[in-house]
């Protein structure tokens, strides 16, 4: 089974980069990425899917969540 | 008024009240020492021998006066510099800004001279890093970035400016102003369950970690410990969070604990961990760690709680708050005392008496630095830390080559206190430039070399579980630590017997001079107790089974 997570963010690939570097380490395994502008808001939707292994979900979506770019976490 | 972007600079530190910044120059930064050298405020630059010395004299200077520590390197080989010095900080929760200078913006991307992405490189040991994309940005990007580095759980936060924006000029209006931050907002829920079930225990331990000291919450710990009679333990960076001196406190736990408090946790009904993340050094084997015993965890980061063990009581917040809640919500609820039984029986060693004797000489005011290894674990067990913001070690990231930048800063932030520093041989030898520094300053440091002319930690692995092969771990390169000394032009002595300790302690106890001190050991002495790899708390090996086993 696989879950994701959609995040608000700075439109800055750094903030992908940090984010799923932060995943990465806390081995989740990421099947899908997606970053894209939004194209009303200044800001970006990023989109990972994670594979049921690893730390849990919950973890995932803090992790996500304490990065100081990242405006909302929710999963999708 | 209008200002260039490295004058901007010098304006945000100082709306940030910084007066203290350590760093190195170079090419990149040319024009923010330039702008450093007109600044009209009063911001005393300390300049080390090498990039990691000035992140580690800043993250010193953060750990003991509880401020931001600030560091300005240049970019390429000045920023890779001070890499380990920012996983340093990060793996404690220090807070630091590190501004690097980057090359101009038209040289980006081209392999160009000293030209490396130090924000990539740092993503995951820092809690934000950003490279400014214009001078009108920094004011914005750096007031941020000390707003970044104290909030919440505190960090090490990277500013990469490239050449030309500092000497790009911009209208400046210093209208960005610190931020305050609003209190996590607490599940009340989450902790009247918790006092519940702490109410119905018979035999509560607190287990304080680093976290207490840096939300300044060690006062209500103490009221709280004392008011309810829970012994107490504490982590390594847990060390002082509340008095070892009082009757309550059981001491370090973990790997290198004492007898007493590893048997006094592993005997408790429920755990309250206050500030503290359970590391694999605390623990051990995670599967035999407490495993009759709930856990309350209180922290401020909701990462770390059940992070590395499972939590029954999670409760995210700040931990003086949470504690004054439990204290008032405890009413007159108290614990009857436990018998403190007495140690085992413990083979007395050199570096004990040594630290004892330190320890009369410099008392409990004194801030006390270590590096990494056999040193730092006889420094937290043997040296009886009452206060906070005391014991300046390397915890997390386990960063041999800490010690003496940290102690700078140590000094340099706290100039009236006395600051020791107990280092090994090894680690010692990995950052001893930075004497240089001391030199050139004047910081009237006290180093004291626990000398056993080996990687002794190490050392003492292979022989309890490489069969005593010793590879790599003699050290058959003999430094002379007091001719070095001397080489900087500060007093060297070695010593070989407390008696001669004694004796030099009485010349330099008083005196305003840095000196180094080369206490002579020998190899075989190890640090006990100690928990081997797959073990559980309870399984303690002690230097008095070592002697049973060894006759």
């Amino acid at each position: 089974m696989e879950r994701t997570l959609r995040a608000y963010i700075e439109n800055e690939p750094e903030v992908m980069m940090r984010v799923t570097a932060l995943l990465k380490r806390k081995g989740y395994i990421m099947r899908k990425i997606l970053m894209e502008a939004d194209e009303t808001k200044p800001g970006a939707w990023l989109n990972i899917t994670l594979a049921d292994e690893g730390p849990t979900f919950t973890v995932a979506m803090n992790t996500a969540r304490k990065v100081v770019d990242v405006h909302t976490v929710e999963e999708i | 008024m209008k200002l260039s972007g490295a004058q901007i600079v010098i304006e945000c530190l100082n709306a940030q009240e910084v007066e203290t910044i350590f760093g190195f120059p170079g090419g990149a930064v040319i024009p923010l020492y330039d702008a450093l050298y007109d600044a009209k405020y009063p911001i005393k630059h300390y300049r080390t021998c090498h990039e990691q010395g000035a992140v580690h004299a800043a993250d010193g200077y953060a750990r003991t006066t509880g401020k931001v520590g600030v560091c300005i390197v240049t970019s390429g080989p000045g920023a890779t510099n001070t890499i380990t010095g920012i996983a340093t900080a990060y793996m404690d929760s220090m807070p630091l800004v590190i501004i690097t200078g980057q090359v101009g913006r038209p040289l980006i991307g081209k392999d160009s001279f000293q030209e490396v992405d130090i924000t990539a490189m740092t993503l995951t040991i820092t809690k934000h890093c950003e490279m400014v994309k214009s001078a009108s940005q920094i004011e914005s990007t750096l007031m941020r970035a000390f707003d970044i580095a104290r909030s919440g759980r505190p960090g090490p936060v990277l500013i990469d400016i490239p050449k030309d924006i500092m000497t790009q000029v911009v209208e400046y209006r210093g209208e960005v102003k610190r931020q305050k931050h609003m209190p996590l907002e607490l599940d009340q829920d989450a902790i009247n369950i918790a006092i519940d079930a702490l109410k119905n225990s018979k035999n509560p331990v607190i287990l304080a970690g680093g976290g207490v000291g840096i939300a300044g919450a060690s006062e209500v710990l103490i009221k709280f410990a004392v008011h309810c009679n829970i012994p107490v333990v504490n982590t390594l960076m847990g060390s002082g969070a509340f008095p070892q001196s009082h009757r309550l406190s059981y001491g370090l736990i973990g790997m290198h604990g004492s007898v007493e408090a590893n048997n006094c946790i592993s005997n408790s009904d429920i755990i309250l961990a206050i500030g503290a993340r359970f590391s694999d050094r605390v623990i051990s084997a995670s599967e035999k760690f407490c495993s009759g015993a709930k856990i309350i965890q209180v922290d401020i980061d909701i990462n770390e709680v059940g992070k590395n063990k499972e939590i029954m009581y999670p409760i995210v917040g700040d931990v003086g708050e949470v504690l004054t809640i439990f204290s008032e919500k405890l009413g007159d609820r108290r614990w009857p005392s436990r018998s403190k039984k007495e140690e085992e029986k413990e083979a007395d060693h050199k570096a004990k008496q040594m630290l004892s004797v330190i320890r009369q000489a410099f008392g409990e005011d004194a801030i006390v630095v270590t590096e990494v290894g056999q040193h730092q674990m006889w420094t937290a067990q043997y040296y009886g830390f009452d206060k906070t913001r005391k014991f300046i070690t390397s915890g997390g990231l386990g960063t041999m080559g800490f010690g003496l930048g940290a102690a700078i800063g140590s000094q340099i932030g706290n100039p009236d206190q006395t600051v020791v520093h107990i280092a090994g041989d090894g680690s010692f030898k990995m950052n001893s430039n930075e004497l240089g520094t001391v030199s050139k300053y004047n910081i009237p440091l006290k180093t004291f070399v626990f000398n056993n002319n080996a990687l002794g930690m190490v050392r003492q692995w292979q022989r309890l579980f490489c069969n005593a092969r010793f590879s790599e771990t003699d050290g058959d390169d003999s430094v002379d630590f007091v001719k070095l000394a001397e080489a900087y032009g500060i007093d060297g002595y070695r010593v070989t017997t407390q008696e001669e300790l004694e004796a030099v302690l009485k010349i330099i106890k008083n005196n305003k001079r840095p000196v180094v001190v080369d206490c002579i050991l020998d190899h075989d002495e190890n640090v006990y107790p100690i928990i081997p790899p797959g073990k559980g708390l309870t399984e303690m090996v002690t230097a008095f089974d070592m002697t049973n086993y060894e006759v």
